[in-house]
Order: structure tokens, then sequence, then C-alpha cells
């Protein structure tokens, strides 16, 4: 009997997710994002084999030189290969808004459903605590953080995810709470089951949907908040690549070499572009009603 | 009845929603006529083309993506479907009105209902804005509200007391005609009765003609002279309440009356119609009701039934009748 | 209403003191002796150590943090350890110009981002529609300092329009106007476009169809308004988005605004100009918050209305506006 019951159980779920693909994949610009999103993640992966040099081999022979067959996207001033420092600088950029993201979500949503389930004293607390770290314009908390643990990718990647707590932890806290007065939950609780357990088993299922579209569309917002810092010199620094430093590189050599400020800005450009479309879909699709 | 009596006639009205999943034929070739004070109810399931029919009328389908295809409405003799956009803006407000289905969102949130009420007026009577206010707050009163509520917003009322002022609204310019789209159907049973008496003594005391869409046979029995019953976009069946109640004929309308709980008559049981209504993108073909229909003949699947009369002004649209 | 308000300044407080807390402590555990840095590489240790004494580096981080808060509610924010000028002085004479920017950022932003989403939601499906939508798309998606740098490539390196840096005069303002409010524009937009849309599909729309009212009429008075509500909180959260892209993009065009004196400071571990900084930023914030939770009830009547009443119905609100302010924030983004 008991078996019937989480087959079953299975299948429903199963089909939900076949339903949400189903609509998703007929949205062609959400599909577009996400042939975009793959092609980076292969370029990331696979950088080593896609880069035509090291990302930090220097030939003075080819400083500052315009883009030719030799060097796609031409060269800087130590000779580097801009485009090579582009496709490795997909694996920091992904890197740190993948990581960074999971970390604010991780804690976000922790603290979330316990201010949303508990309420009273908890959701006061943890919510002013919110309204603090909100109250911080978030560049500029960013950038204080960054300033703390001094510059560098592990300085972005705390800096991003602290900054980006606020706002799951809003967004969870008020899936919660709808989901807590639902039937179900009085059910679970009726029938003795623990908090940790209504928590894990019943609400955080329920409130998946709004946490997943978040955090797509929250990606995209921490690649942009990691090339911000890292071009005001405070996130990542070279010789490692990164689009934003590259940006801040590119600055100085604008006026005579300007396709240096070129690729890199392309490059961050089509990467929240496509995290913003494929997460505009997701929320569409996860969500029909929104949508007509 | 006489041609100088009549208030509105629709012939052959064929309204359309055309969708990226294909063509809705909402509305689908339907006749009536309405005089002067009269009442009429159009009855029918969700999705039967009764809304649509309404906002035809009015002159307000969502267009794109709805558009009238074919047809004609007169009122008072002109055609309302040639009217320019300024002509249909004077009709609307002044000569006939719509009272729209949910009273908890027909009003303006932000703007008081005095306001909204003095709007409709300022449109219409050259009045001043004090005037207006003043009669405003007449017909406040004559809904049953006391005119001093006029500065309050919408989300101070009840649902019903909502709905007494959307219909102070469609009343404020006596206009000849109001269309009534399910005026009761979100409020409670014993302030749907309410309303209901409220809006058949104004109309009396008015002479105003209603054209009063529901899915509750017992309202129209309550209120209207004249019913017609509407399925899949068509006017299945049509005529005086004793025509249609007493004599019915068409299988929807049995169907109908069959499924309604009733206290006179003892029935075991209620007889739901089977079966769903057709999707409106993929009507079957012949008699639209054939697949649901218990007296379903071959011929029913092939031949679309015409309007026919059974007795004078009872109109059926089924083979069984021809 | 007055009540309202004077509650509301009261209630920024317990906030105000937290971010000073939370930046005091970050920059507590920030590396680095700033004895050492003034006196620079060549002082020697007894003279390190008596400057560390005399600036109460030594102290415990409470009894430094409560010094620092007393001498904040006499208005002093501490002394700047590269110029030696007062905190406060350094930073009056940089709020103005970043203020300055933020605020002709999110004017010119509400100017184009409102009426364009409102015709873009009125004439859904054509042209206009998906030109805007792929403006606001692209307008989220791009870095607002790359923006910043093409403007500049574009207006200043190739044309020789509009002058790249320093902001002497109006014509200085134009392009960090543009490349800052790039994306405030299409967030804006793309509000301003939805909650239009979701208000035109309102029946109090048909109502007002329906007694005659002209179209344009029902657009500007009965659904504009309606919609203004969201905007509205889209706004508020632009501008605080607006002073972030002040700060990056000061650097690009090297204003001298408070962005570039705190990036400035914090590269030259200049503490208490940085902490000064970020709490000048944040109060200007939660001002910019205040003043447009004051709008709304300004718009609506329902929120008005509860202003009046008990405490316990203002509480529930306060959620509710929060948490409609959340979605519509996540909406926008």
């Amino acid at each position: 009997m008991k078996k019937k019951g989480t087959e079953q159980g299975h299948i429903k779920k199963r089909s939900q997710f076949q339903e949400t693909w189903k609509r998703l994949s007929k949205n062609r610009l959400a599909m577009v994002g996400l042939a975009i999103l793959a092609i980076l993640v292969i370029t990331a992966i696979f950088a080593d084999l896609i880069a035509p040099y090291p990302y930090d081999e220097q030939d003075y022979m080819a400083t500052l030189q315009s883009p030719s067959w030799e060097h796609l996207m031409g060269t800087d001033e130590y000779g580097r290969d801009i485009f090579s420092r582009v496709v490795y600088g997909s694996r920091t950029s992904l890197y740190v808004g993948f990581i960074s993201l999971m970390g604010g979500a991780l804690i976000g949503c922790i603290f979330g459903a316990i201010a949303g389930f508990f309420g009273g004293k908890t959701d006061n607390i943890i919510m002013r605590t919110c309204d603090v770290l909100h109250g911080i314009p978030q560049i500029v908390l960013a950038i204080a953080i960054a300033s703390t643990i001094g510059p560098g990718i592990t300085s972005a990647l705390i800096a991003v995810a602290v900054s980006s707590v606020p706002n799951f932890a809003r967004v969870v806290r008020a899936a919660t709470m709808t989901v807590r007065d639902q039937e179900y939950v009085e059910a679970s609780q009726s029938l003795g089951g623990n908090n940790t357990h209504i928590i894990v088993r019943h609400i955080f299922p329920n409130i998946l949907a709004p946490i997943i579209v978040q955090a797509t569309l929250g990606i995209g917002k921490s690649i942009l908040l990691c090339a911000s810092l890292s071009f005001l010199g405070l996130g990542v620094q070279p010789p490692m690549p990164e689009w934003g430093s590259m940006l801040s590189n590119a600055r100085t050599f604008m006026r005579d070499y300007s396709y240096m400020v070129i690729s890199p800005g392309i490059a961050i450009m089509l990467t929240v572009l496509a995290l913003n479309l494929f997460g505009d879909g997701l929320r569409d699709a996860l969500d029909p009603k929104l949508k007509k | 009845m006489e041609t100088k009596n009549k208030l509105l006639e629709v012939k052959d009205l064929s309204i359309h929603y055309f969708t990226d999943e294909g063509v809705v034929r909402a509305v689908n070739n339907i006749d009536f006529e309405l005089a002067r004070g009269e009442t009429m109810g159009l009855v029918g399931e969700t999705g039967a083309g009764k809304t649509t029919t309404a906002r035809g009328i009015m002159g307000l389908v969502p267009n794109p993506p709805g558009r009238v295809v074919s047809g004609e409405i007169l009122f008072e003799g002109k055609d309302l479907l040639n009217a320019s956009k300024l002509q249909m803006r004077l009709h609307r407000g002044k000569d006939f009105s719509m009272i729209f289905q949910d009273p908890m969102t027909s009003l303006n949130p932000i703007l008081t209902v005095g306001d909204q009420i003095a709007e409709v007026i300022r449109l219409h009577e050259k009045l001043s804005h004090k005037d207006a206010n003043r009669k405003a707050a007449e017909i406040l009163e004559m809904v049953g509200i006391p005119a001093e509520r006029m500065s309050e917003y919408p989300h101070q009322f009840s649902g019903g007391m909502k709905q007494r002022v959307v219909i102070a609204i469609a009343l404020a310019c006596s206009p000849k005609l109001i269309i009534a789209d399910e005026p009761t159907t979100a409020l409670d049973v014993t302030i749907q009765a309410q309303v209901l008496e409220l809006m058949r003594d104004l109309q009396e005391k008015l002479g105003t003609a209603m054209l009063l869409i529901t899915h509750d046979l017992g309202v129209v029995a309550d209120t209207c002279n004249k019913v017609a019953i509407m399925y899949a976009g068509q006017i299945v069946e049509m005529g005086s309440l004793e025509n249609v109640y007493d004599n019915t004929k068409h299988p929807y309308t049995k169907g109908l009356f069959g499924s309604l709980p009733s206290l006179s008559i003892k029935s075991k049981r209620l007889v739901p119609i089977d079966g769903l209504m057709p999707d409106p993108v993929d009507l079957p073909s012949g008699c639209p009701f054939h697949p649901r229909c218990p007296d379903c003949m071959e011929s029913c699947k092939s031949r679309m039934p015409v309007k026919t009369e059974v007795s004078p002004g009872h109109y059926v649209r089924c083979l069984r009748c021809e | 209403m007055l009540r309202y308000i004077a509650k509301r300044i009261f209630l920024m407080i317990p906030v105000l003191l937290g971010i000073s807390f939370v930046i005091f402590l970050l920059m507590y555990f920030t590396p680095g002796d700033p004895a050492q840095m003034i006196l620079g590489d060549l002082a020697t240790k007894e003279e390190v150590e008596a400057l560390r004494e005399e600036m109460g580096l030594n102290d415990s981080f409470f009894e430094r943090y409560f010094r620092y808060m007393g001498d904040l509610l006499k208005g002093d924010l501490g002394t700047s350890y590269t110029t030696k000028l007062p905190v406060w002085d350094e930073i009056s004479a940089r709020l103005p110009v970043t203020a300055k920017v933020a605020f002709f950022v999110i004017v010119f932003a509400v100017l184009i981002g409102v009426p364009i989403g409102i015709l873009s939601a009125v004439r859904q499906y054509t042209i206009i529609d998906s030109i805007t939508r792929v403006m606001a798309l692209l307008g989220i998606t791009m870095p607002s300092f790359w923006f910043a740098l093409l403007l500049v490539l574009l207006f200043s390196v190739k044309l020789g329009w509009l002058p790249a840096s320093g902001l002497y005069g109006p014509a200085y303002y134009v392009l960090p106007i543009i490349s800052i409010s790039a994306a405030s524009v299409a967030i804006i937009t793309r509000t301003a476009r939805s909650s239009m849309l979701e208000v035109i599909r309102q029946d109090y729309i048909d109502t007002a169809r329906a007694k005659g009212q002209k179209e344009r009429v029902v657009l500007f008075k009965h659904a504009l308004l309606n919609a203004l509500i969201p905007i509205l909180t889209v706004v508020g959260i632009q501008f605080a988005g607006s002073l972030g892209g002040a700060v990056v993009n000061e650097q690009v065009f090297a204003i001298p605004g408070i962005g570039k004196l705190m990036v400035d400071a914090i590269k030259a571990r200049n503490y208490p100009l940085v902490t000064g900084s970020v709490l000048v930023l944040s109060l200007l914030q939660s001002l910019v918050n205040l003043f447009i939770d004051l709008l709304y009830a300004f718009v609506d009547p329902r929120i008005r209305s509860q202003y009046s009443r008990s405490k316990k119905k203002t509480k529930a609100l306060n959620g509710a506006v929060t948490a409609g302010a959340g979605t519509a924030a996540g909406k926008g983004e």
C-alpha cells in the first residue's frame, strides 16, 4: 500500500517536470537562452581545448595587435591573446556567478524559510537583519566586503553571495508564508510531524518554483556584480582572466585600441542575456497563470 | 411586434476571436430582438458566448483578437456596427450601459464612488461639477446607499453594496437598455435577491429594457418576459417564458431543467447533461449539441438545424422540430 | 498621516544603527594597520605604537564602536587618514555631485521608461512593442560600465561630440546619465509595460469604457493611476540601483563623486572615510524608500485609509507592501 503511494507521488512529480519542460520547449526565446548557456558551459569546461593560447602567455613581439586570423580578438599590452582570455574568462564568470549564487541562495533560503515558518520574533529578527543588509546599496555592500577580505576571487565570491542573501530570504519567506497555512501542512502538523520534517518535506518542494526562477535570474545579476567589482579593481585580479577586469585594463588603451573593450563586454552581455531569456521562460513555464 | 417599439434587433451576429490556437467561434449567427421596457434572459453555460454577445452590442469586443465577422445590431433602427467610434462612445452610458460580472473588480479602486458615478453623468449631460455630484448623490440614494458615502472608496463597501454602486453607474443617465452580465453570481444568496429586486424596481420605474445574462433559470423566471437559451455560440431556443418553460422543445433546454434541483417536482435524482461544452475552436459538425444529445439522430451529425418557429414567437434550432 | 511619517522616520533609526554596526565590523576586520599607513614605511615601531594608542586603535571593538557612535551623534564622522580633514567635509563636498547624477538618472529613466512602457502595453504585439522589449532586455543585460565605455568610444573618441571625463558643465552629464540609466530605463519600461497590461485587463477599465469615456481618459485616468503603484516600487529600487551605477561609472568618467571617493578610500585603507561614505549612501537610500512609501499613500486610497486605522492593521499592511515590493522587484529584474 505504502509503496504504491510513493510510486504515484513519483509519477506525479515527473509529469509535473515534463509539463514544465513541454511549456518551456515551446518558448523559442528561452530555448535560445538555453542554447547560449550550453555553449558557454561547454566553453568553460573545455577552455583548454578551445583557447588557442594559454590565458597568461605573454608575447612581447605581438603586443596590442588588432584582430587577425592569428589572434581572433587581438592581443593586449602584454601580447596575451584576448580570445583565449575571453574563453578562460567564461570559467571565472560562471564559477563566481554559480558558486556565489548557490551560497547566497542556501543561506537566504534557510533564513527565509525559518522566518516565514516560525513567524513572530524569529521572523522579526531575521527580516530586520535583511532590512539592514538591504539598506546598503548592493554594490556598495559588495565593495565594502571586498575591501575587508582584500581583492581577489574569494572576496568577489563572498561579497556577491552575501549581498544576494536578503533577496532570497524575502522571496522564500513570502512563499513559505503562503504555503504554511495550506491544509496539507496543517495535516502534517496534526499528525505530529516535527518542524524540520515539515519544512524539508512539505514546504520546500512547494516553494521550489520561485526559488528556481530567482536563482536563474540571480546568476545573471551575480555575474554582473562580479564584473563590476573586478572593473573597480576590487574583485578578480589579473593575470586571472575575468571579463570585468579585462575591461578595466582595456580602458587605458581604449583611445587607440578600441577592439580591446568590445569582446569582453559582449561576453558578459551574452551570458547575462542567456540567463535572463532562460529565467524569464522558466518563470512563465512554472507559472502558466502569469503568462496569459 | 411593431417596428416602432423595437429597441434592439440583433440579426445574424457572429463574433470570432482570432488566436494563435485557431479561430474561436464564440458567437454564431444569432438573432433576437428586444422591445422597449422588455426584459430578456440570455441563459447558457460558461463559454456559451453570452458575454461576447453583450460586449458585441456594447462595441467592447477586445480587438485584437476579437472581431464581429457578420451581422447587424440595430439600436432604434440604426446599425451600431456601422457607427463611428465617436457615435458609439456617445451611445455608451447614455443609451445603453452594462453591468459587469464581478462587482469586486468593476469599480476603480483609486476613485471615490461619487466620482465614478459623476463621471458618467458629466460625460453625457452638460452639468457643472457640483450638479453632477448632486445628481450622483441622488442616484446613490436611489440604489439604497446613503449619499454621505459618496466620498468613500470601493474597498470600504461590501460586495452587495459595490454592485449597487455599479448599478447606480449603469442607470445614472437613464439608459434605454441595460445589459447585466451575471450581476448576482459573485454575491451571497441573500444579497442576490436584494440586488435583483432593486434592479427590477428601478427598471420598472425608469422603463429600461434589460438583457439579463445568467446561467440561473430561476432568476430568469423571476425577472424576465422572454428567454433565449445559448449553446456553443448559438441561440438554440428562444421565446416567451411560458413557451420555453412550459413547452420546452430543445433537448439542451430540457437538459438544463433536468439538472436543476426542484422542490415542487419530486424526482429521485438530478439528471445532468452528459459530456462537456465543445471546444469553440473545433465545433462538432452538424448540430453542435449532437454529441451530448440524448435524442441524437443520424442526420444531426451532418446537418446544421435551422431556426424554426414552432409556435408564434417560439423559435427552436433542432432537427426534430423542423 | 503626520504621525505615520514620524513613525517611519523613527523606524529608520534601528536600520541605520544596524548598517553602521555592519560597516564598522567589516572595517574592523580589514587587514592592515592604519597607523603604519599614515606614518609610512620609514616609521619606527615605537612611533607606530604611539600613534595607535593615540588613535584608540588598541581599544576593544565595542569601545571603538561606541566611541564612533557617540561622535556620530555629535555630527562627527571622524577624520580622514590621508587628508586629515573631517570625513564629513570630504563627503559633503562630493555628495551633491553623486546625488545630482543619481537624481538626473532616475528622472531621465522615469521620463523615458514610463511612457515607452505604456505605449508598448497599449500597442501590445505590434512592432513598437517588440522593439521596446528587445531594447529593454539589452538594457538589463548590458553592464553599465561597458555601455559607458562604448558611449565614450563613439561620442568622445570617434565623433568628438561630448566630453568623456570630469563634470564641468551640462554636456559632461550626458554620457554618465545615459550609461547609468540604461538599466533603470529598461527595468522601469518593463514594469510599466507589465503593470499596464495587467491593469487594462481589469473590469473597471471596461466599466469606464461602458460609460462612454474617451479611450485617452480611460488609459490615463483609470489605467495609469492604478498601474503607478508597482511602477513606484521599482522606481524606488532603481534609485538604489542608480546610486550603485553612479559609484561604478564615476570611475569611468572621472566624476569627483562619493563613489570615486569611496573606492579610492578603500584602496588607501582610509576606513573612516569608507564607513562615512557607506553610511551616507545608505541614509540617502533609506530616505528615498521612505519617500516612495509615502507616495503610495498618496496614490492608493486603500493604503491611505489603513494609515489612519489601528496599529495592528498598519503592521499587517506594511507586511503586504513589502511582499508586494518583493514580487514587483522580482518581476522587474
